[in-house]
């Protein structure tokens, strides 16, 4: 995979805001060759930078990554079918709630490092935890496309006349 | 929110609300795709239908230039990501039509203390026990 990629595919996925030199490593590329992906990123505004204690970092861009997600779900999926992603999502949310008792995703976690869970229940824990998360990110995407679906599925589809 | 989800400059963490599981999938699909083995990747529901998992269909003779002797190989990956301050789980298992499957998983293991956090496992078959 070129080194381009590499910086893509780390700097996309991180955790939090990341110097270029530690990109570069985990990309296996050179820091200024991963600096300068990184500041073409910023200009393209599919990152955003930040100085932090003096090092500059950088990390996703949140506006465009969720207008990038809102547009591929209404690209993807008629308005029904995103209604349904959203109602399934929101009641997959409410059956864990139910069987695990507790009200949030963090709080099942706290529960998987309790004393006296077991390891078997602690990475299920964990594993259901982080699927409450994207649960959760789905439905905000889902309520997101819904609202903006009228507006952005006029702009997609092609005009009558230019199927002549 | 987590003390560790805030920013230097006391703002929210834009990357855990944007989802960076989606990101992660997405990007792993793409570098899928780049190997010249992948047949096809996709999205598929996993076992209790709840949650998701990437499958990668491989070309077995560009895979292994014809050294296995499985005529398909399908490659499922899932990663579960967490907060800041606790780390993600992953799995990427091989699953061979000749019943051998292994993989790479980073997650707690059910019970067993001498298994590492990152471990290799395999089988023969289904029906065996893993060996790691």
């Amino acid at each position: 995979m070129p080194g381009v990629d590499r910086v893509i595919s780390v700097a996309l996925t991180i955790e939090q805001p990341r110097t270029a030199d530690w990109i570069a490593e985990q990309a296996a590329v050179s820091p200024t060759t991963a600096r300068s992906h990184l500041e073409r990123l910023v200009d393209l505004h599919i990152l955003s930078a930040v100085e932090q204690r003096g090092a500059k970092t950088y990390y996703p861009d949140a506006a465009y990554q969720r207008f990038k997600e809102v547009s591929q779900l209404i690209e993807e999926h008629t308005r029904n079918e995103i209604e349904t992603i959203a109602v399934t999502a929101k009641e997959d949310i409410e059956e864990l709630r139910e069987t695990y008792d507790v009200e949030s995703p963090d709080e099942l976690r706290k529960l998987a490092t309790a004393e006296d869970t077991s390891s078997t229940e602690a990475r299920e824990y964990f594993k259901k935890a982080s699927e409450w998360d994207s649960h959760l990110h789905t439905v905000s995407i889902a309520e997101e496309a819904l609202e903006r679906y009228e507006k952005f599925s006029d702009h997609y589809q092609p005009s009558v006349d230019s199927a002549v | 929110m987590s003390l560790g989800a805030l920013l230097a400059d006391g703002g929210s963490d834009p990357i855990g609300l944007s989802g960076r599981r989606g990101r992660i999938f997405e990007q792993l699909r793409i570098n899928l795709n780049h190997h010249p083995a992948t047949e096809t990747v996709v999205v598929r529901p996993t076992r209790d239908q709840k949650d998701r998992k990437l499958v990668a269909q491989f070309d077995t003779q560009i895979l292994v230039d014809g050294l296995a002797d499985a005529d398909e190989v399908r490659l499922e990956i899932n990663w579960w990501t967490h907060p800041i301050g606790t780390d993600d789980q992953l799995k990427f298992h091989c699953i061979e039509s000749s019943s051998y499957d292994c993989g790479w998983h980073r997650q707690p293991h059910p019970e067993e203390s001498d298994i590492p956090f990152d471990h290799f496992q395999q089988r023969a078959s289904p029906e065996s026990d893993y060996q790691y």
